[in-house]
């Protein structure tokens, strides 16, 4: 019988990543760690402030819940010293029965939960969050915003989406009075979003969409969850015997779709494929960091502009230029047609390159507050 | 019904998985017959892929097909035409279309 | 009910163009595909009027795609580059011989000077015979080393001022996506980069870096170039194949993705935190390398002291390897030492070889033999502890001051190199994750890891 690697004093029942055995207990101190370990050497929280708890009921957000109560109910100098304020965005799709499921599911565990549909990001007036009920929808919202995510690729929507999500949770952080809020992202989602992510070209954006913390805005986004994957997170949901809700992701094929696969596949052979994208993702940062006087409208994204006299943002341009006219018409290189046929509206003067293209694909009129 | 005759053709690599045979000349049987459980009657691209893949390609499908098409990477013309403007697999096949085959997964 | 081309020349369109969607005839076609290159050779300012350019040729579909371009557009334009074409050939039995012809070819076809040179010629080695040293495991390792040195060498023989690559679209953003997968954190910042090379060295420039493999292939097919199209014998299946293979599927979904991938790596930085290997020049053959001693050394001496492994893998496992091999020659030391006298002796004589005049200290110059005695001379002061210092030789020290010194610094290389895995290295600067790139090496090792210097890059393959 083979014994837990880390106390060596009882047989391991948890095999991670094919080689590394640990005894239950062993098990959870150490992803108990990870969690509390992230908070703490980055030290970003102040004591006691509102951190707003962003929980969906799935895998990541089931552990998060648990990390974050199982921290509170400490007695000793261990204790997490926040105050949480616990969060769930509403998504177009979502049927009644699961939000209830979840609601049901905070107030066993006797903590309230905030709600708020997705549709609110059509308003400019936002009505409040509800405690622990199904707010009311606003109709007319909610059909603009179907019809809005409809028109649209399924690789644009998803990332959108994801736009989206980052402003309501930073505007209902502010409604809350919260200067923080945490995500469940895992090491896996984060390797699959590295991925989706240069695929969309947002990689100047790595650093505050796949690092520790995002503080594009004053309300910093924070994920304490980044070391933890997939498979320890399985493990710790069978031992502790939580029951995560079965999230439905709307699996259409896109390149978020198939970075997926890809990811869990590769991960399957080659058992470090997650945590050397992982570690790739800490070392990317951000050009002149300080020097980005304008931000995206839509992520915040600083824009840099005239860094290179070349991208593809250019060469994409041309090449749409020399593909719509006739020869003689484009001997000249950066004439006024460039403008003209621009595939990247609004581009670095309101929007970053990806938003941008995400742009070019709403049809409908878009509020984009220029 | 009519005969339906059409010229396939490999390069770029692709016709190593053709017995390096780059052109050949090939009667395709009455949709019907040869696969009744799609109830069609015309050939399109996606069929002529089962075809070929039936016929033509004894070893390692994968290398050539993925799902129901062709693996990404290989490119088909139709009478010398990205079949990205013919619909690609949806294109219905006429008698004497030269279909071809380039593989862009070979070194440069 | 045939597409129109979208220019509106009312010709039929005969290719969806991946990089905006739209479809153009065979003309429109033409002329935007040179026209892009040609604003990627301006705007990213790649040549300098009246100079010389070597073309990297492989007489695959890329290379033989550029020479045809440059040639046009040096014409149409007047760019006023002396281009030529350099190739290298690799001593691949049924793969690199065939290819050459097709090289040869171009030089015909487009009427420029061709350069070949071997491994055999530069190394002392074909790939044919190092397969036969190391098996088909890693020889990829070898094959790529050796041919991004083969390619400055050759480029300083021809004197030309840079060397034009045949790196498209695709190729670039699969090496992104490659060293995202293999930790490769110095490689992911210098791969997008339109022109690569440090002080000192000939740099390279990738005019087809903005354009897609479908266009290449598809100009390629139309205006019926002739290209080599076979894979390397060796290596089939290698992991470039994975981050291909995203690639396309990624590609399938949304065409314009490989440009988006580019983007994101032309507008990345690095965090200032990180250190990066820098540059600099190997100290045995005077070439680029990232080490006091490149890696293209390394793996020769691995090779001519039949240690073929040595380089390959953990430096740990080399050093490993390295006193396994030494305490083996202890026996047989005296033995050696005589032979080294008799050696020394045939080899001082015809010691100098020269590279378009200038001498050549490198000691990597043709003679297998002269560094067998050079090896031999480190290892037998290794075992004797005289550290290098010793004057061992004495009757031949004058004429190998040269050699000495390349000894020291060698002998010091066998102890730095092991001392590379501990600590620093691995922390500090910036080497490839050791766990993934183990695991690939247990598969396959990536033939031209990330910024080869393309000729017969074999991507996936069949």
């Amino acid at each position: 019988m083979s014994f837990c690697q880390k106390c060596k004093l009882v047989p391991g029942t948890i095999l991670l990543r094919l080689r590394d055995l640990y005894c239950n207990d062993c098990f959870l101190t150490n992803v108990s760690h990870k969690f509390r370990a992230c908070i703490g050497k980055n030290r970003i929280l102040t004591q006691n402030e509102n951190v707003l708890i962003c929980l969906n009921g799935g895998l990541g957000s089931t552990i998060l819940l648990n990390l974050v109560l199982n921290g509170l109910a400490l007695n000793n100098h261990k204790k997490l010293l926040i105050t949480p304020v616990f969060f769930h965005l509403i998504g177009t799709e979502e049927n009644k029965s699961f939000t209830k499921l979840l609601i049901e599911q905070c107030m066993n565990q006797n903590y309230d939960i905030n709600l708020c549909h997705i549709s609110e990001y059509m308003i400019k007036i936002k009505s409040k969050p509800k405690l622990n009920h199904i707010p009311e929808r606003n109709e007319e919202a909610h059909v603009e915003m179907k019809k809005k995510l409809s028109d649209m690729s399924s690789s644009t929507r998803n990332d959108y989406l994801a736009k989206i999500k980052r402003e309501l949770f930073i505007c209902y952080a502010k409604e809350l009075q919260c200067n923080s809020i945490f995500t469940a992202e895992t090491s896996t989602t984060l390797a699959i979003k590295l991925i989706s992510n240069l695929s969309l070209g947002r990689g100047s954006q790595v650093q505050h969409d796949i690092g520790f913390c995002d503080n594009r805005n004053e309300v910093k986004i924070l994920r304490p969850i980044k070391d933890i994957t997939l498979e320890e997170i399985q493990h710790y949901i069978t031992i502790s015997q939580l029951t995560p809700l079965n999230v439905r992701h709307a699996q259409e094929y896109s390149l978020q779709s198939v970075a997926k696969l890809f990811v869990n596949d590769l991960q399957q052979n080659f058992q470090s494929t997650i945590s050397t994208i992982c570690k790739t993702a800490e070392k990317i940062g951000i050009q002149n960091e300080n020097k980005h006087k304008i931000k995206c409208l839509i992520c915040e994204s600083g824009i840099n502009k005239n860094q290179c006299k070349l991208t593809a943002l250019e060469a994409t341009n041309y090449s749409k230029i020399v593909s719509m006219a006739q020869q003689e018409s484009t001997s000249g290189i950066g004439s006024p047609i460039e403008q003209q046929f621009s595939m990247f509206p609004h581009v670095n003067k309101y929007l970053c390159y990806a938003c941008s293209k995400n742009y070019s694909e709403m049809k409908s009129t878009v509020p984009l507050n220029i | 019904m009519s005969q339906l005759k059409v010229i396939l053709q490999f390069s770029g690599g692709a016709e190593l998985l053709f017995d390096k045979i780059k052109k050949r000349e090939v009667e395709l049987p009455v949709l019907e017959k040869y696969l009744p459980q799609i109830n069609k009657s015309e050939w399109s691209i996606r069929e002529l892929l089962v075809w070929m893949k039936d016929n033509l390609l004894k070893e390692r499908p994968e290398l050539f097909l993925q799902g129901d098409s062709v693996r990404p990477g290989i490119l088909v013309l139709i009478n010398d035409s990205d079949w990205e403007l013919y619909g690609e697999l949806d294109y219905k096949i006429q008698n004497g279309d030269a279909i071809m085959f380039i593989s862009t997964l070979h070194g440069g | 009910m045939p597409v129109l081309c979208r220019t509106g020349c009312g010709e039929k369109a005969v290719l969806k163009r991946p990089k905006t969607g739209d479809a153009l005839c065979k003309n429109c076609f033409y002329h935007a595909f040179e026209t892009e290159i040609h604003y990627t050779i301006t705007k990213g300012e790649l040549f300098n009027k009246g100079e010389s350019v070597a073309i990297a040729a492989s007489g695959g579909k890329d290379s033989t795609v550029l020479a045809h371009v440059m040639k046009t557009l040096n014409k149409r334009y007047e760019y006023g580059l002396n281009l030529m074409l350099l190739s290298i050939d690799e001593g691949i039995t049924g793969y690199r011989d065939d290819s050459l012809e097709t090289v040869k070819q171009n030089r015909d076809d487009y009427e420029m000077p061709l350069k070949i040179l071997s491994y055999k010629d530069l190394y002392g080695w074909t790939m044919d015979e190092i397969v036969a040293q190391i098996g088909r495991k890693n020889n990829c390792t070898f094959c790529g080393v050796f041919r991004r040195q083969a390619l400055d060498r050759g480029a300083a023989m021809l004197n030309v001022k840079c060397i034009a690559t045949g790196h498209n679209a695709d190729d670039i953003a699969e090496t992104v996506l490659m060293n995202v997968l293999r930790g490769d954190i110095a490689r992911l910042k210098r791969c997008t980069s339109i022109s690569t090379g440090s002080e000192g060295t000939i740099p390279r420039v990738k005019p087809l870096k903005y354009t897609y493999e479908k266009e290449i292939v598809m100009y390629a097919h139309y205006k019926k170039l002739v290209y080599f199209s076979t894979e390397c014998v060796f290596a089939p299946n290698a992991y470039r194949g994975h981050a291909r293979a995203l690639l396309k599927d990624m590609e399938k979904i949304r065409p314009s993705c490989i440009m988006d991938i580019i983007y994101s790596g032309e507008t990345m930085a690095v965090k200032e935190d990180v250190s990066l290997p820098t540059q600099r020049l190997c100290v045995r053959c005077k070439f680029v390398s990232s080490q006091e001693v490149c890696k293209a050394c390394v793996l020769l001496e691995g090779l001519n002291k039949g240690l073929p492994r040595l380089g390959i893998g953990k430096s740990s496992k080399a050093k490993k390897m390295l006193e396994e091999y030494n305490s083996k020659l202890e026996h047989s030391a005296k033995e050696r030492a005589i032979q080294d006298l008799n050696d020394h002796k045939v080899i001082n004589g015809s010691d100098k070889c020269s590279s378009k005049g200038k001498s050549c200290k490198s000691g990597l110059c043709k003679s297998k033999k002269k560094y067998t005695e050079i090896d031999n001379h480190v290892n037998k002061c290794c075992n004797s502890d005289c550290s290098g210092r010793c004057k061992c030789n004495q009757s031949n020290d004058k004429e190998n001051e040269g050699n000495t010194k390349i000894n020291t610094l060698l002998e010091q290389y066998g102890i730095n190199e092991s001392s590379n895995d501990s600590g620093i290295d691995q922390n500090k600067l910036d080497v490839p994750n050791n766990d993934i790139v183990e695991d690939l090496l247990n598969q396959e090792e990536d033939p031209c890891s990330g910024s080869c210097g393309k000729m017969g890059s074999l991507q996936i393959g069949f």
